[in-house]
């Protein structure tokens, strides 16, 4: 999602997908589909999209004559980058700058895999994961270091020398840098087990987004966190972004959007890809919004995938979100939930767009949360209960806060926060006067969905 | 080889229920082959008393075929894995059948130890 003020800083681009002749029409529409949507996520606007039928060319990977025919467009469209679906060789990439530069263009010619590292990094959140995204892209870009370089000094190469010498350099360079960010790796992972204790010991309770690019995971999460629910806290909206606090009755959960699913991952960018998940593997709850609209095979694979994607390292629980439900008529959708029930948890309809089935949602998420209970406490009105005071802020919901002789309020959180505190501040301040006045607990109704 | 059945209760995301889990073993000279395999599980399927369960078999552990050919080579309903509860209980039979073989491998050479003991022992 990209708001509309940002437009004149998004990237125009063209698209350029090339299908076997021996390809299935119903794929390659997929296939399309999915490939807009990668553009839409990494907010480029797209100016056009040129397909092809035809075996790939080894020199432009489309034919010659679509190639001048896309560098033609591509001048006239004025697009900054022209996006292939295919990986590119370098010697194809040149090819292809060539013949823009000819007609005029300047378009920067990526593919695929570096549009999805262009998302990457934009979400990429935690020291760690923006490592992960650059490693990834060194890895991508090593095979063809020396002949991008050779390439781009063809033209200078009369009278250049040692150009050997700058290639293997560069080369190197690049082999360097990439057992750096190892090594940096290591030791980011160590920072990050740290910080997610730290969260974990505030009492929050993480629930990510997940689910395919185009779900609608971004219109749910701006609308769970509106105003009214959003509560302010720095330390973790500017930490970690795509991030907010929100309270949902007496609940204090931390709320991820995470980056979209992508289909066929090429195998050296699944660590980058997993570490901008790193939030999933440790919430307590996972919101798996699908889009419900799609064919009931499309909804098969993603499914698919996405419980492989989650099983390994997951144990939360799941509310499989079937959004978009405003346009799948209810026939529809009963026939679409029976063909695949297992791989269905916890259904709820919703439309995000339509703000239908939200009040729900909140419902079933707070009875998948571990339960909560409230006790009163009773602080003296002094130094001590002061910093008292603030301990129980940062690990629950505290309420009806009244100063008097005492300060007493109410105090909400998950069982095994009370335990802990039981062990740690009322020890601390046991002589001063803290004291619980009443327990009691907050009935997790279950609900009845759908 | 030992191959594992577990029948279990299974949820879209986790175990509901372990009803009854078997093993059996097999041996041969040889690295099984696709028939034999089919063979293994099947027969292995066959002592567990339910006999209407879908056998949920793990894609790698059938040279990777697919799911069309795959169901063709069985008498009894078959499918692969798809969903996080039918991959955890995968997973308990890869236990199960793992830690069987370790202990059969493990008694049987306490038995071999044994024997060849005996055999100095004669020979004395
Ligand atoms: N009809 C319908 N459209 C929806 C609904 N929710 C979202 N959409 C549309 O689906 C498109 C994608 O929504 P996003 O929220 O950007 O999807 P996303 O999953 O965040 O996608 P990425 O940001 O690319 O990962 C947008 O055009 C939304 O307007 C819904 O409930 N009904």
């Amino acid at each position: 999602m990209v708001d509309n003020n940002n437009f004149s800083d998004r990237k125009k681009v063209g698209l350029v997908i090339r299908f076997d002749p021996t390809s299935e029409n119903e794929k390659n529409e997929s296939k399309l589909d999915e490939f807009k949507d990668l553009a839409k996520a990494a907010g480029y606007i797209i100016s056009f999209t040129i397909e092809q039928t035809k075996y790939p060319d080894s020199r432009y990977n489309i034919g010659y004559g679509k190639a001048k025919e896309l560098a033609e467009i591509a001048f006239y469209e004025q697009v900054d980058e022209i996006i292939f679906y295919d990986s590119l060789s370098t010697s194809q990439v040149y090819n292809l700058s060539k013949v823009c530069f000819e007609a005029g263009s300047n378009a920067r010619i990526i593919d695929r895999f570096h549009l999805i590292l262009d998302i990457f990094d934009t979400r990429a959140t935690t020291h760690r994961s923006k490592l992960q995204v650059e490693l990834a892209r060194l890895t991508y870009e090593l095979p063809g270091a020396k002949m991008r370089i050779s390439l781009s000094k063809k033209e200078e190469k009369a009278g250049f020398g040692g150009l050997g010498d700058y290639e293997d350099s560069y080369e190197y360079d690049l082999k360097r840098r990439i057992s750096r960010i190892k090594n940096e790796l290591k030791k980011a992972d160590i920072e990050e087990e740290s910080r997610r204790a730290y969260r974990r010991k505030k009492g929050f309770q993480l629930v990510s987004l997940a689910g395919y690019t185009n779900a609608g995971k971004s219109t749910l999460f701006n609308l769970l966190v509106d105003e009214e629910n959003e509560v302010e806290d720095m330390l973790f909206t500017t930490l970690i972004p795509k991030t907010r606090l929100l309270k949902i009755d007496n609940h204090k959960v931390l709320i991820t959007d995470t980056v979209g699913f992508i289909e066929d991952l090429p195998h050296f960018m699944v660590d980058a890809f997993k570490s901008t998940l790193d939030g999933i593997y440790y919430s307590d709850l996972i919101l798996l919004v699908v889009d419900f609209s799609e064919p009931v095979e499309t909804i098969y694979n993603k499914l698919k995938v996405s419980h492989e994607i989650l099983w390994e390292q997951s144990a939360s629980d799941i509310i499989t979100v079937l959004n978009k439900s405003d346009s799948v008529s209810v026939r529809e959708r009963q026939y679409k939930l029976k063909k695949l029930d297992y791989l269905i948890a916890n259904p709820i309809f919703i439309s995000a767009k339509e703000e239908i089935g939200i009040e729900d949602l909140k419902k079933m998420i707070i009875s998948q949360l571990p339960e909560q209970r409230t006790i009163v406490v009773r602080l003296p009105n002094n130094q001590y209960g002061a910093s008292a005071l603030s301990e129980f802020y940062e690990t629950g919901v505290v309420e009806e806060v009244i100063y008097g002789d005492f300060i007493t309020f109410d105090f909400t959180a998950p069982e095994y926060i009370l335990e802990k505190l039981k062990g740690t501040v009322f020890k601390t301040y046991e002589n001063s006067g803290m004291k619980i006045m009443s327990e009691y607990h907050i009935g997790n109704s279950k609900l009845n969905n759908l | 080889m030992v191959a594992a059945a577990v029948l279990i209760d299974i949820e879209p995301t986790g175990i509901y229920k372990v009803h009854e889990i078997r093993t059996k073993t097999f041996s041969s000279d040889k690295a099984p082959d696709l028939i034999s395999v089919v063979k293994m599980i099947e027969t292995a399927a066959e002592t567990i008393k339910n006999k209407d369960a879908v056998i949920v078999i793990e894609q790698g552990d059938m040279f990777n075929i697919n799911e069309q050919y795959l169901k063709t080579l069985f008498f009894r309903d078959v499918k692969f894995q798809e969903s996080i509860g039918e991959r955890r209980a995968i997973e308990i039979a890869h236990h199960v059948s793992l830690s069987t073989r370790r202990l059969l491998i493990k008694e049987w050479e306490k038995i071999e130890r044994k024997i060849r003991k005996n055999e100095k022992n004669q020979k004395k």
